[in-house]
């Protein structure tokens, strides 16, 4: 069954289409790569998901649960509170800018949503906290605080924290820009590994090479629309569509 | 010139020193809770709300400290006819909503610098509102704030002088009867130091409250 399914979203800001008829499907332990040129709507999109953003028609299902769908008028209609709020602690999401919570250490930065919002006691989350941690080699820095941590580091907290609630689906706006080149590495062996613990998961990247390594899935889009999606070797060595050619020629160029 | 009789001047002034400081505390009682209020409203998205608070902040922040006060303690009986409290309560009740209007644009101000980051980090990990605001938002407001914070409580320790305004015996008051009954300078050198050691207090607070919250950076 499907973790995710998401048919023919619209989404405008003003008179600026960003999301059109997109639709795709991610099943469970998936790994999908969405690439796309800047302003494509890629983060637009993962933020529909995510519930910052309304969509203004198409439906959104998480884990077999509809979070929103369009009534016979063509408007989109949500679920009722509860169940948005069961479906968010469905659904992880990691930010290109890591966010993490300054004033927390890095072990509070993990479980205080664990005890805040799904009520575990201290030390159930320190103990889930502390595994995933050491999991993300951090288990020293557990005592430190965000601003004494390189950002590579940082994000490697801030997905042991997505984690902490254990999500369906894991959510990633690209993990690695905002970190040097030398440290992005640190960041793909992490998903890469939770690619092979099976954790279902959708990648917005810029590292084509890792997409097209992990993913089993790719989507590329350009202007609000999903342009191509396919396997990583079809979409990658045999685009059928020019627009993605030309993308890509684009990106091996550098 | 009379002569001084620096004992009794001394204890009028701490007497005196006693109602600044009470002008003080109680003022902030009550605007640093009305601030917070102030600020939701100023940050409302309704503006039936926002604007008639906007308009309560361009009034306090507008006009003399010292007018607010006269207008407070004289306008019930001018427009009114009826006495109002007695001066003190009335300095009190102007003071604090003088205050309360600063407050709130301080407290404004740091809930707008926290990055908008920090709210969806929050919401994504399925905090409700009032979890994100007083866990997440509210400490980092409160590492802002506080220096802002400090100059406005050392302003008001100074500003406790405007309330001799309206006859309330504060320090100031009282030097300034002294120092005319006794034609001498002195009580106002003694005034000065009290206001100075005030002040000195309320500055090592906020340097050790700076210090305990400096544990953490904002990155
Ligand atoms: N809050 C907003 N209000 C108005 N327009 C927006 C808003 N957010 C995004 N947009 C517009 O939506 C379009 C898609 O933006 P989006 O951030 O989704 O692109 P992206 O594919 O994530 O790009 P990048 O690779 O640069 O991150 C852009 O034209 C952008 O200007
Ligand atoms: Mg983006």
């Amino acid at each position: 069954m499907a973790i995710l399914e998401v048919k023919n979203i619209l989404k405008a800001f003003g008179d600026n289409n960003v999301l059109n008829d997109i639709s795709f499907s991610v099943g469970a332990g998936e790994v999908v790569a969405i690439i796309g040129p800047s302003g494509s709507g890629k983060s637009t999109l993962l933020r529909c998901i995510n519930q910052f953003e309304t969509i203004d028609s198409g439906e959104i299902i998480i884990d077999g649960d509809t979070m929103v769908h369009t009534d016979e008028s063509g408007c989109a209609v949500y679920a009722d509170k509860a169940a948005l709020r069961r479906m968010r602690l469905k659904i992880g999401l990691v930010f290109q800018n890591f966010n993490l919570f300054p004033h927390f250490s890095v072990l509070r930065n993990v479980t205080e949503a664990p005890v805040s919002v799904l009520g575990l006691s201290k030390r159930e989350a320190t103990d889930i906290a502390m595994k995933l941690l050491k999991k993300m080699g951090l288990e020293e820095k557990a005592s430190q605080y965000p601003y004494q941590l390189s950002g590579g580091q940082q994000q490697r907290v801030s997905i042991a924290r997505a984690m902490a609630l254990s999500p369906k689906i894991l959510f990633f706006d690209e993990p690695t820009s905002a970190l040097d080149p030398e440290l992005t590495g640190e960041i793909l062996k992490v998903i890469r590994a939770l690619a092979e613990a099976k954790m279902t998961m959708v990648i917005v990247t810029h590292e084509m090479l890792f997409a097209r390594d992990v993913a089993d899935k790719v989507i590329f889009m350009d202007d609000g629309v999903i342009v191509e999606q396919g396997l990583p070797n079809q979409v990658f060595d045999n685009p059928k569509e020019e627009r993605t050619r030309q993308f890509l020629l684009r990106y091996s160029q550098g | 010139m009379n002569r001084i009789n620096l004992p009794l001047l001394l204890s009028s002034m701490v007497d005196g020193m006693v109602v600044s400081l009470e002008i003080f505390f109680l003022t902030l009682v009550i605007s640093l809770p009305l601030g917070l209020v102030l600020a939701a409203g100023r940050m409302s998205k309704i503006k039936m709300i926002r604007w008639p608070v906007q308009l309560y902040l361009l009034i306090m922040r507008g006009t003399p400290l010292m007018l607010q006060l006269l207008f407070f303690f004289y306008g019930p009986y001018y427009i009114f006819g009826i006495r109002g409290a007695d001066r003190f309560t009335m300095a009190i009740i102007a003071f604090g909503l003088n205050y309360a209007a600063y407050f709130a644009e301080i407290y404004r101000g740091g809930i707008e610098s926290v990055a908008t980051g920090q709210h969806e980090a929050a919401a994504a990990l399925g905090f409700t509102r009032s979890q994100k605001f007083f866990k997440i938002i509210l400490p980092q407001v409160i590492k802002k704030i506080t220096p802002p914070m400090g100059n406005e409580f050392m302003t008001l320790v100074k500003d406790t002088a405007l309330a001799r305004i309206i006859a309330v015996a504060e320090l100031f008051h009282i030097a300034e009867t002294a120092a005319s009954s006794a034609v001498s300078v002195i009580p106002f050198v003694i005034a000065g130091i009290f206001y100075l050691v005030m002040n000195f207090f309320v500055g090592q607070g906020f340097l050790y409250a700076e210090r305990k919250l400096s544990y953490y950076k904002i990155v």
